[in-house]
């Protein structure tokens, strides 16, 4: 659908991207993770055309620019309108043919659930309903890339249940997501593809599926407080990590778990349990962030 | 294009109607209302002048405000379903132009029921054109002046180079005859008459070449880009246009045209930072 490719961003002098290139496939949601100030919000001004790169280009697929809607990190609105006006205005906007708008302004009020909140003036909206509108005016119009900056920002658990449940019905039906968030378990819950920004560059891309099982870990669990194993234990591998009461075990060091599990069954320790997890977006963005 | 330029228009009018800019304005036609029609009925030239010469300043104003709402934070979802920045752009001027066109009429309104002059034929239809170019150019001028348009430097050096103009238009042959004076009495110094005789004859002949000359053709090439003005002030104070004269309103239309068409450049190339309050 869209190929960034070689995107650079200056102001002054500040690099806020460099020579950022990320494939845009159609039906993925693609999670973009970073600090502040790794450069999220200026990638998605420049894949919407609000800011111009210094370098590099936006290709897209069939050189047609897909319809897109957008929903920035701050939200401002019309104050005095109502739900209902402003999003008539961006159904004007968005081209809807004026026999399908109210259909399609309804539909995104049932979806975002503001059925009844129509009529309501946005300068009387909670956050959350704000934040729901904000999400409504992107959907409106059946956009096909959706870019969204910290989409549930200001929602409650259930409701940002809700609107990931919408991510991925709008993904059944071929639509492509590009998302912020700085909550990782948003990004493992909805997220295809993840693409970390670390000042101004991407330093880790790859399928959400992929990035999750190729960070294996276990985690061995044993009886006593391993204080006095714990200098021998650790210099068996350096990926390996000694807690009060476990062993973490990560990457290749997983492969000399039996040699592990030697030293401690006969140093007297009973093993309670051994467990096998998959790594956590945490673990990962620690890891490539660290590094 | 069409329906999305109307809908944006119509959407920064309604903002600045329910806002207090567009108290504002109301004000300002009252004010000038009772500054310039309270006491006398006036003349047709005064009455198309000096309404002219509101609507013209109401316009410049009333672009610099929707501009300036259109550059809100507000703006950027609106930016990603278009499908040019221009149609953003247009809108501002449709909107401006529009608020201040329909000020000026109802200011022309009032005065024509409570005092109004006597026109003939010709002079009111001469209105038109007039009223419409002067505000036209204006509201291509605020928009240069806005920060939605100006990028970096833009209208430093649009302004700048307009000021450099009228300088050169009003005071050019002043500054010349200042030159020359001080040249000729340069080249009289008794010190450089006995040393550097050539030098002296040379600073005399310039200032002879620059007394003489006094450069009108500068003067009149930097005073061409504000003809059209004085001509239209011309015409309606002499009560009749010349044939060239009545080609001022449309050489306006035409400058108005060129200098979106620079606005429309600068806007599409530069990078929206959106005021966010």
């Amino acid at each position: 659908m869209l190929r960034i490719e070689r995107i650079t961003k200056r102001f002054l002098k500040t690099v806020a991207l460099q020579e950022i290139t990320l494939p845009v496939r159609q039906g993925e949601i693609i999670g973009i993770l970073g600090p502040n100030g790794a450069g999220k919000t200026t990638l998605f001004k420049i894949v919407t055309g609000i800011l111009q790169p210094n370098g590099g280009r936006l290709v897209f697929g069939g050189n047609r620019q897909p319809r897109m809607g957008f929903k920035p990190e701050r939200l401002f609105f019309p104050e005095r309108m109502t739900f209902r006006q402003y999003l008539n205005l961006m159904a004007r906007l968005g081209n809807i043919k004026p026999g399908e708008r109210k259909t399609a302004v309804d539909e995104a009020l049932l979806l975002l659930g503001l059925e009844g909140s129509g009529g309501r003036r946005i300068k009387e909206a909670s956050k959350g309903m704000r934040q729901r509108l904000g999400l409504a005016q992107a959907l409106l119009g059946d956009p096909d890339l959706l870019v969204l900056d910290e989409p549930t920002d200001g929602l409650d658990p259930a409701g940002q249940a809700e609107i990931y449940e919408i991510f991925r019905r709008l993904r059944a039906g071929g639509k492509t997501i590009l998302m912020s968030s700085h909550r990782l378990g948003e990004i493992t819950a909805v997220c295809t593809e993840i693409a970390i920004l670390h000042r101004g560059r991407v330093i880790y891309q790859n399928r959400m599926s992929d990035a999750l099982a190729e960070r294996p870990k276990a985690v061995i669990h044993v009886d006593r407080p391993l204080t006095t194993l714990r200098p021998l234990l650790e210099m068996l591998h350096p990926q390996l990590q000694v807690g009060e009461l476990t062993i973490n075990l990560r990457g290749e060091s997983i492969a000399r778990r039996r040699e592990i599990l030697g030293i401690v069954l006969a140093a007297g320790y009973d093993i309670l349990q051994i467990e096998r997890r998959r790594a956590t977006l945490a673990d990962i963005y620690a890891e490539v962030t660290r590094s | 294009m069409m329906q999305r330029i109307l809908t944006l228009t119509v959407y920064l009018i309604y903002r600045s109607l329910t806002s207090l800019s567009g108290l504002w304005f109301l004000l300002a036609g009252a004010v000038y209302y009772w500054l310039a029609f309270r006491v006398r009925t006036p003349e047709a030239a005064y009455f198309t002048l000096v309404i002219g010469l509101f609507g013209a300043g109401l316009t410049f104003l009333a672009v610099l405000s929707m501009a300036g709402k259109a550059n809100e934070a507000i703006s950027y979802p609106y930016f990603t379903r278009l499908e040019s920045r221009i149609e953003f752009l247009t809108a501002v001027l449709a909107a401006g132009f529009g608020l201040a066109l329909l000020l000026q009429l109802l200011l022309a309104a009032v005065v024509l029921i409570r005092n109004a002059p006597e026109f003939t034929l010709g002079q009111a239809l001469e209105i038109p054109p007039i009223w419409l170019s002067a505000n036209l150019i204006l509201a291509v001028l605020a928009m240069h002046a806005s920060d939605f348009v100006a990028n970096t430097w833009s209208r430093v050096k649009l302004f700048g180079v307009l000021a450099v103009l009228i300088l050169l238009a009003e005071n050019f042959n002043d500054l010349v005859t200042w030159l020359a004076e001080r040249l000729r009495t340069l080249s009289y110094t008794p010190s450089l008459n006995s040393t550097q005789q050539s030098f002296a004859s040379s600073l005399r002949a310039a200032a002879d070449f620059l007394a003489n000359s006094q450069s009108a053709w500068l003067e009149e090439t930097a005073g061409l880009i504000f003809w059209p003005f004085r001509a239209v002030i011309n015409g309606v104070t002499n009560g009749t246009f010349s044939r060239l004269e009545a080609l001022a309103p449309a050489l306006l239309i035409l400058a108005a045209t060129v200098l979106f068409l620079l606005a429309a450049d600068i806007f599409a190339g530069k990078d929206l930072v959106l005021v966010e309050e």
